[in-house]
């Protein structure tokens, strides 16, 4: 039997059912590809089905469907040549791949039918289980994937029943973790505790002797070669060391022991400082602003593209502690930028940001996340709508729709109930109305309805030159007036008045949209 | 398994189980009740029985959505349908009484019928369900990755790869009797049991057959479960034994192996002497009615029919369960037509 290199499968578990454990970095995905143009045909296999599922992690669908496509038609090609060459376990394992690149492709029993077969032939191997196992987690079958995971640790403890080299203990830990991956999918009480178990197994085998001498070598140079696909005992040391503590650190998580899960979190980043999701989940945990504000960075600069770690981001910028990124920088720090952006209201620049972006990751579902929020800001609601329909992920998509639904109407009620004065219109409203002119949807009624209606607003002005009033904000909405005004009775020095005035349009103050008002009078607020 | 045997009675896995294939449409499954010539069929969410001609239909009704595999009761009156995808089981009367519906978690891979009552293998359970006539369900524990059941006169036999254990179970009182040793990772059991009437409660005589991935068949008798293994061949993978028949090649009770690691087809009356029959391509799959036997080729789908010394292709983009042997020949389900078609009479 051609032997598929145990990282291939190993990497395989650590994928699929657990998005939010994973890093996804423009490293990772070079050097994988780099992977997929060199080795044996399996190992092919599985650094194309592992790729796929990376671009999947990272949000890039469509490139992630490339993947998985290559991946079938490359397992398809190995088994006709394993069938043929009359290579059983070789046979058996190409089957396993086939299976898992349908099940990754969501034709499920298609997947099934030829895991079916994979175990007929290879009922006896570790690998195959654990394949079989990753794939009913893709299909959302918890409880096949828990059986088959059975099967593989049961197999590969058989392995190790007597002399067991390093690589094959890890191979069973792994088998361990997929089991533990599978149990906590079930989400019930008992699967969870038992899952605890087997995590906790994991991570007392890894302390053991047994990879006393890996872990000095480890221990000399922080591991950052390839952790989706490792190719070392390093490697995949590291990497299920990883998986095993993240994935303890989010049971305690779930489970309200957030002591347990940060001592789980730390362990993770004492090994490997970029780990995104660790990161991030300290962010979540810590306490202390600056350090928080320290997690989020690293954590963004490692996966700027993690979809669990950016909403957190975003109520930590709203929360006012966090620190202003650099305007040139890591793609993390520009993703930063974009959140910092949208928040101080500078939605040109946010938007000017997150194009560049874009243009440079196409297809990203957190950008696209993103630019609907923006928009939605913006008081866009109907182009926010369209872009969050492009968003591949349905969490994603989900989210930032739930968020639409409860935004007002796309269209300030003024302009249909056309009254002749308006107290107080809203943030939403006077955005709305900015959105209604950058798209030039303004109909002549609605203008006519403006050029008659008064609206009053509590102003925030800047200080002016002139001894005049001439710009500010209105809940936040910038404006200037036609031209500089000065109020009867009232001093330039004033910040805040209660101002009435009229729409003329949208203008552009500092790269920000702002709207053009033409004042009719004004008084001091009390 | 020698000329002596000759009388021996063909229980093993008369109701035929056919497993899912890896061909694009691996959701169709035919079955074949010979005693009523009634041809079965499982697609598209629905349960068709046809005439033996395959040119008439008998009834529809309401069936599964992704139908794994079919076994049908030794004396053709009842059958079930699997759909270990979907963790359900359809039972009914092969002459068109009412489908009755059991969930039956998880992953039910195979089933056999004893008498009226059908026994699931829950695969990711470990455990065997029996689901009578009445529609009573008894859970039965049995070893890790039970894959195979198979019965004989008096019991239901199970087969759990993991450890490589035989368990047998007394059908009535649904509790393991006696356990055997065997290899591991055995991909098909057959039992052959004698003529001769065991008296009530004592093990029945014959043989059980287990294929084993290492080159080797495992031998069970099953009177004193003792098991022996015998060489064959490179990867024998699946066995089938001759029926009563006035003409086959083969007199009753020879076994036909398929053994894609040859690639070859093993004929033998004695396991110890097999003549192998070359094989265009590996195949591992073997069926038998009094009409002809036949191999499949799972991987490339093509059935061949096995003659004495040959075998010549009869069909080809089928998957395991998507084709029948009955005695009127080998039908298909053509599912663009939505017909049964004979391919091979």
């Amino acid at each position: 039997m051609k032997h598929v290199p145990a990282a291939a499968v190993f990497a395989f578990v650590t994928l699929g059912a657990f998005a939010q454990t994973r890093i996804a970095s423009d490293i990772e995905i070079r050097q994988m590809e780099e992977a997929a143009r060199s080795g044996d045909l399996p190992a092919r296999v599985a650094v194309h089905v592992n790729l796929g599922e990376l671009r999947s992690l990272r949000n890039e669908p469509a490139a992630a469907e490339r993947e998985f496509q290559f991946a079938l038609q490359l397992a398809g090609t190995e088994r006709n040549d394993a069938y043929r060459d009359r290579q059983l376990p070789r046979y058996a394992l190409a089957c396993a791949w086939s299976g898992m690149a349908l099940a990754a492709l969501g034709r499920g029993i298609e997947a099934f039918a030829i895991l079916e077969e994979a175990v007929r032939y290879g009922a006896e191997s570790r690998g195959v289980w654990n394949v079989y196992s990753v794939a009913m987690s893709f299909l959302q079958k918890p409880e096949k994937a828990i059986g088959a995971a059975r099967m593989s640790v049961h197999a590969a403890e058989r392995k190790v029943a007597g002399r067991a080299t390093a690589r094959e203990l890890l191979e069973l830990n792994v088998d361990r973790f997929a089991l533990a991956q599978g149990l906590l999918d079930l989400e019930t009480g008992d699967a969870g505790r038992e899952a605890e178990q087997v995590l906790l197994r994991i991570t007392e085998s890894l302390e053991s002797d047994h990879f006393k001498a890996l872990r000095k070598s480890l221990g000399k140079n922080e591991e950052f070669q390839v952790l989706t696909a490792p190719s070392t005992e390093g490697g995949i040391y590291s990497s299920i060391f990883n998986r095993a503590h993240l994935r303890l650190g989010q049971y305690y998580e779930a489970a309200g022991a957030a002591d347990k899960a940060i001592r789980e979190y730390k362990a993770v980043v004492s090994r490997r400082s970029d780990e995104p999701m660790a990161l991030g989940s300290l962010a979540r945990l810590t306490s202390d602003v600056k350090e928080k504000d320290r997690y989020f960075i690293q954590s963004l600069d490692a996966n700027p593209f993690a979809g669990d770690v950016v909403p957190d981001y975003i109520d930590h910028v709203h929360a006012g502690h966090a620190s202003p990124p650099a305007r040139s920088g890591s793609v993390g720090s520009r993703v930063r930028l974009v959140i910092h952006q949208a928040h101080g209201r500078e939605f040109r620049l946010a938007h000017e940001t997150l194009k560049a972006l874009m243009d440079e990751h196409p297809h990203n579902d957190v950008l696209q996340f993103l630019l609907a929020r923006l928009e939605l800001q913006r008081g866009d609601a109907e182009t926010a709508r369209a872009v969050a329909n492009g968003i591949a992920d349905p969490a994603l998509r989900g989210d930032v729709l739930t968020m639409i639904g409860k935004a007002p109407a796309g269209r300030p009620w003024f302009l249909d109930r056309q009254p002749s004065g308006v107290v107080e219109p809203a943030e939403s409203d006077l955005r709305t109305l900015l959105s209604l002119f950058a798209r030039n949807t303004m109909s002549a009624e609605d203008r006519v309805t403006l050029d008659r209606a008064e609206l009053t607003s509590s102003a925030t002005f800047e200080a002016s030159e002139e001894e005049a009033f001439e710009r500010g904000t209105i809940h936040g909405v910038p404006f200037r007036f036609q031209s500089p005004a000065r109020f009867h009775g009232i001093p330039a020095a004033a910040k805040r008045l209660r101002v009435i005035y009229r729409i003329l349009g949208a203008t552009a103050l500092d790269g920000r949209d702002a709207l053009l008002l033409e004042p009719v009078r004004a008084e001091a607020e009390k | 398994m020698t000329r002596a045997l000759a009388s021996v009675l063909l229980l093993g896995l008369l109701p035929m189980l056919l497993f899912a294939s890896i061909s694009a449409r691996a959701d169709v499954v035919m079955g074949w009740a010979a005693a009523s010539g009634t041809i079965l069929v499982a697609h598209d969410g629905k349960i068709e029985a046809f005439d033996r001609s395959g040119g008439r239909m008998l009834w529809s009704a309401k069936g599964l959505a992704t139908p794994s595999a079919m076994v049908v009761s030794a004396d053709g009156k009842g059958a079930a349908i699997l759909d270990a995808f979907a963790d359900r089981v359809a039972l009914f009367s092969v002459a068109g009484g009412p489908v009755r519906f059991h969930d039956t978690p998880n992953t039910p891979v195979a089933a056999a019928f004893f008498g009226h009552d059908l026994w699931v293998v829950l695969r990711d359970r470990s455990r065997v369900r029996r689901i009578t006539e009445e529609g009573a369900e008894t859970d039965v524990a049995v070893a890790l990755d039970p894959a195979l059941i198979a019965v004989s006169d008096k019991f239901v036999y199970v087969y759990s790869r993991a450890d490589g254990l035989l368990q047998e179970i007394d059908p009535q009182s649904a509790q393991v009797t006696r356990s055997v040793q065997t290899g591991i990772a055995g991909s098909d059991l057959e039992i052959r049991v004698t003529g001769r009437e065991a008296p009530r409660g004592e093990p029945s005589g014959g043989s059980a057959y287990l294929c084993l991935p290492n080159g080797k068949i495992e031998v069970i008798r099953l009177a004193l479960m003792e098991s022996g293994q015998i060489r064959l061949g490179a990867s024998p993978i699946d066995l089938a034994l001759v029926p009563p028949n006035d003409s086959l090649p083969w007199t009753e009770g020879t076994a036909l192996i398929a053994d894609p690691g040859k690639p070859a087809l093993h004929t033998a009356t004695d396991l110890r002497r097999t003549t192998p029959i070359r094989t265009p391509t590996p195949v591992d799959r073997i069926t038998i009615t009094s009409t002809g036997a036949f191999a499949f080729d799972s991987n490339s789908g093509t059935l061949y029919r096995v003659h004495e010394k040959t075998l010549t292709a009869v069909a080809s983009g089928l998957t395991a369960t998507s084709f029948v042997v009955t005695k009127n020949g080998v039908f298909r389900w053509d599912g663009d037509g939505g017909r049964v078609t004979l391919v091979d009479g």
